[in-house]
């Protein structure tokens, strides 16, 4: 799979009909540009103006040529309406066994809930297997659209909107919110990771299968490691690390690391201490202590994630410290 | 505003050439010409109007399929017979236009003048009975679906404040329906008391214009002084109507459906208050239905309750009659410039444009008001 | 026949009889003109104004996008404007971030470009200058309405400007609900009773239009000897007068949300956001043709005029105006594919959709033809109509690609919307209205224009716009969605493309002003006629009297190039000596 001038990598059902129909309609209108610029330009030089020439007769109107050039588009339109009715048919009809998961658009991020209960920052599906998203939003409008699926849906507040496609190929893909929704409009993009189906690929840190990725998100805590490595393993699920780095860099917002114990200065000019307490207000209530220098808000994960999550991810922290 | 100006734009154009050809607009050919130009104007601004209402009839249209419990329930709220008068008195008021029209067309001053100053008083007497209807509902918090409502609770951004009146979980706005009258009724008299303190502009109008012997002056305020007494009139009357319907025994349909609404709200005030506090925010009111979404299973229990979203019907109720007596105060200011010009004597078999125009223009504001009574007043069992 | 004065006496004429311009003085006699051509002259200052606003704004747009984060400190310079104006700052009490600003900027330039500016232009500015003289009428039915409407103008234009001044607007020029009602914070009834106010300016425009086209005509004025600009001016007022007091109605119900809750489009009260949506483009499609027909119009006349050719189709291209201000009242739901209206509707209103496509498609095989065995001149205004050919044919074909549901699903609310309305309305509209106010200049003003640096002002715009809207296409569908303030570094190569192209726009239009504005101090004077087009406003003087024509002019067929010849004494087209005519 290759991308191509006019599209990105073309990875769902939908990409053959959407990218042929957009060819079809490409070779014809390039046809007719090309057809009347060229005789635009031949009459331009051929009939150009030589002073004291008047220019010879012609009919004002040939209502048998008129005709041909109304009706030939006509034709031409009806077949271009015929195939985008029938590619718009499929993506509107998704199968009754599509994989559900659950999609809520705020301002401005996204949140995927599956099943099990597994939340997620980023949309993990299945290849080759029908997926259907069934978007609420809890404020304005937002659209999910992923380019590589050539799909796009709007999310209405006040009622669900639904979307399906099917993935052909593992990999990562860009989604964006296209629907203008306000100030971090812009961001409200996180990406589309589409995992293979082979059971022997249970590594997790190396594109796990679908099923193994699932059984982590939906139980990040396991039992025989330490705390800290579920915390860490919290952060990657709810794409703390979209923002946020290990390794003391500053991205959007403060690094994990090099923080935890220190005094630090508030956007509002108090001093604090980054503690158990602090973090954990950072992530129920982030807007409340920001830090200086970092304007970007986060989103607030309450209810989002659970107490013991908390527990993990400031274990993490206090890790990352003593490294 | 728009439609106020826009008669005066259209016509007025003669001004400059008063002496020579009155009222002939100098690019213009001949007087047919200009009359023509005008009428044609005036039915397209005719379908301006109609299309500028036809989209609340839309929205009539899309929230009546999408909710007919709530029109069905709401619509018993409003009283038949003060909007069956309204109907009455405005289907008067076109009778007396067209005889207006009539008179310019026959060049009787006299019964134009009569016939304008009807109309006017017509269209007045609906703005008093509307005034007293508005007051009423805003007295039962029959409101709009937002003034119920804190601006937070819909995600409303906090410095654009959603307009209320009043604040919508005071008690002591609509806990006490003994109160409701007495409270109404308050409102009314201080209503007509400004209403009579108001006849000192028309006065003072009509005292420039005997000083300065102008007579535009003196009859502009002759119609004000029609207009104001008339709303006064219409208070009057709409009070007298309200008080047969509850004071006298005799009651209609409507006012059953009414008392039956202020006892649902009395009864559970008097029963117990703790654990009927939901059902009886919903059965005191319409007013909060719009606020409790999510427990819109209790409404539904309850048979007297207000269906969910109630409020919106009271939306669209404010905002047609409000836009539709909007243009009636147009149309009023329109009618005052016609009595001036009548007064003057401009008005002659030859020249009698403007009267017919402004006569197009009420009777749509009419046909308006006849699609608004039965879609707003009638439905509902 | 046709004995409009002697070219000769015309000549001397002009030196001792006023024109319109010339006939009083002072602010009063503008401020009070109930003259058409003046009015026409005012909208013509107050439009171009708007649009140069509006250009500024697409330029720190277009340099905001030169890298894909953060390129310009905007939130720095808003607060710096804002602290030149001591009442602005009184007001913002919270800083804005670079995100807001940047929004505000599209939404401004939208709102501004499309309220102020596209849908007044050649109708309020070109069209009352031109339209009562082509009709050969001594002005528009109702003159005081016609001032009326473009104080309606100003006073819309204070309500956006109050806006701006005080907390900007971010909702997109669209005012999607439920952001616009609920969430956003800045000056959102302020702005929509700006456009409301507005909408009023174009339905009295519209309505004056055609009250002075049905019942000005002089005898003679048949119908279908009505110059195709006049039929594209009628077609496009019967969509003001229509659709416009449904705008007038959906941005009522808006501000009345947003003020009071009426609960309407509020899904959080029981409303119906997508409803809003309906409304809205119930009128703004519509209002895409009153963007778009009266170019066609002016085209039709450049295209005549230049190849010295009758027309070549005239009740064709007549019926397409009205068939495309018909069909386009029927077709707002392709705005909506995505937005969740019911599955039938969407297939209805793309099949719709393509019908819309035929007769513009009608109008570009004619004004080919019109050009086949012609005498082409490549005057200024005809290099804007040819490259408007060019761009506008991008632009109509672009359509398909939208019109049709699979391919719309994947380009909608992408840079491949952004770039498809601006090859029509800007490639489009705006190009033909250039062409039209080089056509028309000579006869507004009496003075001739640079003709080499109006060429090349019309090379500069044709190649700048390709460079700044066609790598639009590109990114669009590659997927970079519109209303980005950051976007993905993948995409930088295409908006850094169209960044240069777009400060070469600013510079070609710029240019184009200037070759207009110099004119008017070189003072070299114009002909009645330099172009040789047959239509009645060349029969007058150049700028025309007060009352348009001294003697009730003789209608003829409005494309008989023959009917006037080149007059090398007076370097005008004149009339044909009545014995040759009639040979």
């Amino acid at each position: 799979m290759q991308d191509s001038f006019f599209f990105p990598v073309p990875n769902s059902t939908f990409a053959p009909t959407v990218d042929g129909l957009f060819y079809l309609i490409l070779g014809i209108s390039a046809f007719f540009f090309i057809a009347i610029m060229g005789l635009m330009v031949f009459f331009m030089i051929k009939y150009r103006r030589i002073d004291g020439v008047e220019p010879e007769s012609s009919p004002g109107h040939n209502t048998a040529l008129e005709l041909t050039w109304s009706i030939i588009p006509v034709l031409i339109v009806i077949g271009i309406f015929g195939w985008g009715f029938t590619g718009y048919v499929d993506m509107r009809s998704p199968p009754d066994d599509a994989y559900e998961i659950n999609v809520t658009a705020s301002t401005w991020a996204w949140d995927f809930r599956y099943s099990t209960g597994a939340p997620s920052k980023e949309l993990h599906i299945p290849v080759n297997t029908p997926v259907k998203l069934i978007m609420q939003s809890q404020d304005v409008l937002h659209s999910l659209f992923v380019p590589a699926f050539r799909v796009k849906q709007d999310v209405v507040p006040g009622r669900y909107s639904g979307l399906w496609f099917q993935a052909k190929e593992p990999g990562s893909f860009d989604l964006f919110c296209a629907e203008y929704c306000g100030k971090q409009h812009s961001d409200m993009i996180t990406k589309v990771i589409v995992h293979n189906t082979d059971p022997a690929n249970t590594n997790l840190n190396d594109n796990p299968n679908f099923e193994t990725w699932l059984a982590d998100a939906s139980d990040p805590i396991k039992d025989n490691e330490p705390l800290y490595e579920s915390g860490k393993r919290i952060t990657e699920i709810l794409a703390c690390t979209q923002c946020h780095t290990a390794d003391g860099s500053k991205k959007v917002g403060p690094s994990f690391k090099g923080t935890f114990g220190t005094q630090q200065k508030l956007s509002n000019g108090k001093m604090i201490t980054v503690d158990e307490n602090y973090i954990r207000q950072s992530i129920l209530d982030p807007t409340s202590q920001i830090r200086d220098g970092f304007k970007t808000p986060m989103p607030s994960f309450k209810g989002r994630i659970k107490d013991e999550w908390i527990d993990a991810v400031i274990a993490y922290f206090k890790h990352l410290k003593k490294e | 505003m728009a439609s106020a100006v826009e008669p005066h734009e259209k016509q007025d154009c003669g001004h400059d050439d008063w002496h020579h050809e009155p009222f002939s607009a100098h690019h213009f050919d001949n007087a047919e010409q200009q009359f023509d130009a005008g009428k044609l104007g005036i039915w397209l601004f005719l379908i301006t109007e109609v299309l500028f209402f036809s989209g609340l009839f839309c929205v009539y249209a899309v929230y009546r399929v999408s909710h007919p419990e709530v029109f069905e329930y709401a619509s018993q709220y409003l009283n038949k017979y003060l909007g069956g008068l309204n109907t009455l008195v405005l289907i008067f008021s076109s009778l007396t236009m067209a005889w207006a029209v009539r008179c310019a067309q026959l060049g009787q001053r006299k019964g134009l003048i009569t016939m304008l100053s009807i109309t006017l008083f017509c269209a007045a007497l609906f703005l008093g009975v509307k005034t007293f209807e508005y007051t009423e509902k805003a007295h039962k918090r029959l409101l709009w679906a937002g003034a119920s409502v804190d601006a937070k609770d819909i995600g409303k951004a906090e410095n654009s404040q959603v307009f209320r009146l009043g604040d919508p979980n005071d008690p002591k706005n609509f806990k006490d329906p003994n109160k409701f009258e007495e409270r109404m009724m308050k409102s009314l008299v201080t209503i007509q008391n400004y209403g009579i303190l108001s006849l000192l502009i028309p006065a003072v109008l009509i005292g420039i214009g005997y000083q300065r012997n102008s007579r535009p002056w003196r009859t502009t305020g002759y119609a004000g002084l029609i207009s104001i007494f008339a709303i006064l009139i219409g208070i009057f009357i709409s009070i007298e109507l309200h008080n047969m319907q509850h004071g006298g025994g005799g009651h209609g349909e409507q006012a059953s459906a009414e008392h039956d609404g202020e006892h649902a709200s009395g009864s559970h005030e008097g029963s117990d208050h703790d654990s009927h506090d939901e059902g009886k925010a919903h059965s005191e009111g319409e007013a909060h239905a719009a606020s409790d979404t999510d427990s819109a299973d209790h409404g539904h229990a309850d048979e007297n309750a207000a269906p969910r979203n109630a409020n919106i019907f009271f939306s669209i109720y404010y905002f047609m009659t409000g836009l539709h007596g909007f243009h009636i105060i147009a149309g009023m200011v329109a009618i005052t410039w016609l009595l001036v010009r009548a007064v003057e004597s401009h008005f002659r078999p030859d020249y009698f444009g403007p009267v017919d125009y402004v006569g197009l223009y009420w009777h749509i504001v009419d046909l308006i008001w006849i699609f608004l009574f039965p879609l707003l007043y009638l439905i509902g069992s | 026949m046709a004995t409009t004065a002697m070219p000769a006496q015309q000549e001397s004429d002009s030196n001792s009889q006023s024109n319109y311009l010339t006939c009083s003085k002072g602010f009063k006699s503008w401020a009070f003109t109930l003259d058409h051509k003046r009015i026409g002259i005012m909208y013509l200052v107050a439009t171009m104004s708007s649009m140069f606003l509006g250009g500024a704004l697409a330029l720190i747009l277009r340099a905001e996008h030169w890298t894909p984060g953060a390129t310009l400190p905007l939130a720095k310079i808003q607060q710096a404007l804002a602290s030149l104006i001591p009442s602005f700052t009184a007001v913002t009490t919270e800083a804005l971030t670079d995100h807001d600003v940047y929004n505000q900027l599209f939404t401004l330039h939208g709102a501004i470009m499309v309220f102020l500016f596209i849908i007044p232009s050649i109708p309020a500015a070109l069209g009352n200058f031109v339209l009562p003289i082509m009709l050969g009428a001594k002005d528009v039915a109702f003159p005081r309405m016609n001032l009326g409407s473009f104080y309606l103008w100003i006073i819309g234009f204070l309500f956006l400007i109050t806006a701006i001044l005080t907390t900007g607007l971010d909702t997109g020029w669209t005012f999607y609900t439920p952001y616009s009602t609920n969430t956003t914070q800045t000056s959102v009834i302020a702005a929509t009773m700006g456009a409301f106010i507005l909408g009023f300016s174009s339905i009295f425009t519209g309505l004056n239009f055609i009250v002075t086209i049905h019942t000005m005509r002089p005898p003679g004025m048949t119908w279908f000897r009505m110059p195709l600009f006049l039929w594209s001016l009628y077609a496009t007022a019967i969509i003001q007068v229509l659709a416009t007091p449904v705008l007038g109605i959906t941005l009522l119900l808006l501000a009345a949300e947003r003020a009071f809750g009426l609960g309407i489009f509020d899904p959080k009260l029981g409303g119906d956001p997508v409803l809003f949506q309906h409304f809205f483009w119930f009128y703004s499609h519509p209002a895409v043709y009153i963007m778009i027909l009266p170019a066609m119009g002016i085209i039709s006349e450049l295209m005549s005029t230049f190849s010295r050719k009758p027309i070549f189709g005239y009740r064709f291209i007549a019926f397409s105006s009205m068939a495309i201000a018909l069909l386009g009242f029927l077709v707002w739901g392709h705005h909506m594919f995505t937005s969740g209206q019911s599955e039938l509707v969407t297939i209805i209103f793309s099949a719709l959709t393509f019908s819309v496509s035929i007769p513009s498609a009608i109008k570009v095989f004619n004004w080919l033809a019109t050009m086949y065995k012609g005498s082409i001149s490549l005057a200024t205004p005809m290099c804007y109509a040819l490259s408007f050919m060019f761009l506008f044919t991008i632009g109509g074909l672009t359509g398909l690609f939208l019109g049709a549901l699979a391919t719309d699903i994947h380009l909608h609310d992408t840079y491949f919307i952004v770039a498809h309305f601006h090859y029509v309305m800007m490639g489009g509209t705006l190009v033909a209205f250039i062409g039209g106010l080089f056509y028309w200049w000579p006869k507004m003003t009496g003075y001739m224009y640079n003709e080499f640096w109006g060429q090349i002002s019309a090379l500069i715009v044709f190649v700048a716009f390709n460079l700044t809207f066609f790598p639009q296409f590109v990114m669009g569908s590659r997927g970079m969605p519109r209303r980005y303030y950051n976007y993905l570094p993948e995409f930088q190569t295409y908006h850094v493309l169209s960044t240069i192209g777009a400060f070469m726009l600013g510079f070609g239009l710029a240019l184009a002003a200037g070759v207009l504005i110099t004119s008017l101090f070189t003072k070299r004077k114009a002909p009645a006629n330099p172009w040789g087009s047959a239509t009645l406003e060349w029969q007058c003087s150049s700028p025309p009297p007060l009352a348009n024509f001294n003697e009730t002019p003789t209608v003829g067929d409005p494309y008989d190039m023959q009917s006037v010849v080149w007059d090398p004494e007076t370097e005008s087209f004149v009339n044909r000596k009545p014995e040759q005519q009639d040979e």
